[in-house]
């Protein structure tokens, strides 16, 4: 787009702006969005979404397509890792336990606990199996536990890769034998080891490349 | 000029409100000093510091506040009530301490150096009001056990 061009869209978008204060008027699409100015009084703004159970309501799917949940009763799934035999992996946890560097840590907490779900964090990775392939996953087992918060999953060869939040756990035997009863071939679980509190820490790998990239935030 | 007949009524801020607004001070000058050490080093620590001292400074203030209250209904003496010391002047001041004390705790929940200039500003004008406050408070203590 030439100068001209974003300036006459910048233009556009005042006036638009000048006729409704409505975020619909805004150009939020595009290369160019017309993004509203940061702006921050004493509290900051926000609006805390209250917690409502799924009930008997389901995802609506296009027409030809029926939807029915392969499993139920986890603890705050988070990730799932679709493993090269089928089997799925859903690794669960809420994550969080940032120590409090201020006092508005602790009033931000409760804050956002009222947006979260009162389930139980649990901290451990299920797997579901489908093994004869009726899309039916008549196998619901606890892959791993005692594990904190994880989220990223990546399985490279013969190794699965589990990010927790922070912390470094010991590989421990039986999860090991858990482990190679449950997945083709021999199975090495890597705990991977983050300095700092981080949430939702994500990754993945190639065997191709050598490369293993991970997102924190 | 001694009105002996008042010394009874008159017997000043109770010990424990002195204590609190001794603290009071102290900690709202604890976070200037940390605001004053974040705007000259920009080491994000001492904004958290000066958010810890503030609370501080909040509930001794606020303690304070409800000896003031209390002094208010309870001070009969017409003397001091004319005077720079009146127990409306000291309430007022100590009150002014606490509202902006608590202003300044949410400009210092802003994220990193968002709350500059506002946060130095604000706790430089709190630190004096706490000391006025408190020297009024103490004045009144002063005059009071001096009979």
């Amino acid at each position: 787009m030439t100068y001209s061009g974003v300036l006459a869209a910048g233009v556009l978008a005042v006036l638009l702006g000048a006729c409704s204060d409505d975020a619909a008027d805004l150009y939020q699409y595009g290369p160019n969005p017309e993004l509203p100015e940061p702006s921050r009084g004493l509290l900051p703004n926000m609006t805390i979404a209250g917690q409502a159970p799924w009930g008997d309501q389901q995802p609506i799917v296009p027409a030809g397509y029926t939807i029915s949940a392969i499993a139920t009763d986890l603890r705050i799934p988070r990730q799932t890792l679709i493993l090269p035999n089928g089997d799925i992996l859903v690794a669960e946890g809420r994550g969080g336990n940032a120590p409090a560097l201020k006092p508005k840590d602790i009033v931000a907490g409760y804050i956002k606990s009222k947006g979260g779900t009162s389930v139980e964090s649990g901290d451990r990775l299920t797997l579901l199996r489908d093994a004869d392939g009726d899309v039916i996953y008549e196998m619901q087992t606890v892959f791993a536990d005692n594990l904190n918060a994880p989220y990223g999953l990546a399985l490279v060869g013969n190794a699965l890769y589990v990010a927790n939040q922070d912390a470094l756990l010991p590989v421990k035997e039986n999860l090991l034998r858990i482990a190679k009863g449950l997945v083709d071939g021999s199975v090495i679980v890597v705990l991977l080891v983050l300095v700092s509190a981080t949430l939702c820490p994500n990754f993945s790998a190639s065997l191709k490349t050598e490369r293993m990239l991970m997102g924190l935030g | 000029m001694a009105v002996t007949s008042n010394h009874l009524y008159h017997t000043g801020p109770h010990p424990i409100h002195g204590v609190l607004l001794a603290g009071t001070v102290h900690l709202f000058l604890g976070a200037l000093l940390s605001d004053i050490a974040y705007w000259l080093s920009y080491e994000i620590q001492w904004s958290n510091f000066a958010s810890w001292l503030i609370v501080g400074g909040l509930i001794f203030a606020g303690l304070a506040l409800l000896f003031a209250i209390v002094d208010l209904f309870r001070s009969d003496d017409r003397e001091h009530n004319t005077a720079v010391s009146s127990p409306l002047v000291y309430f007022l001041l100590l009150l002014a301490t606490w509202v902006l004390g608590f202003i300044n705790a949410l400009v210092h929940a802003k994220d990193v150096w968002a709350i500059m200039p506002a946060a130095l500003i604000l706790s430089v004008i709190i630190a004096i009001l706490a000391l006025l406050a408190t020297g009024i408070g103490f004045l009144r203590y002063r005059r009071g056990g001096a009979r």
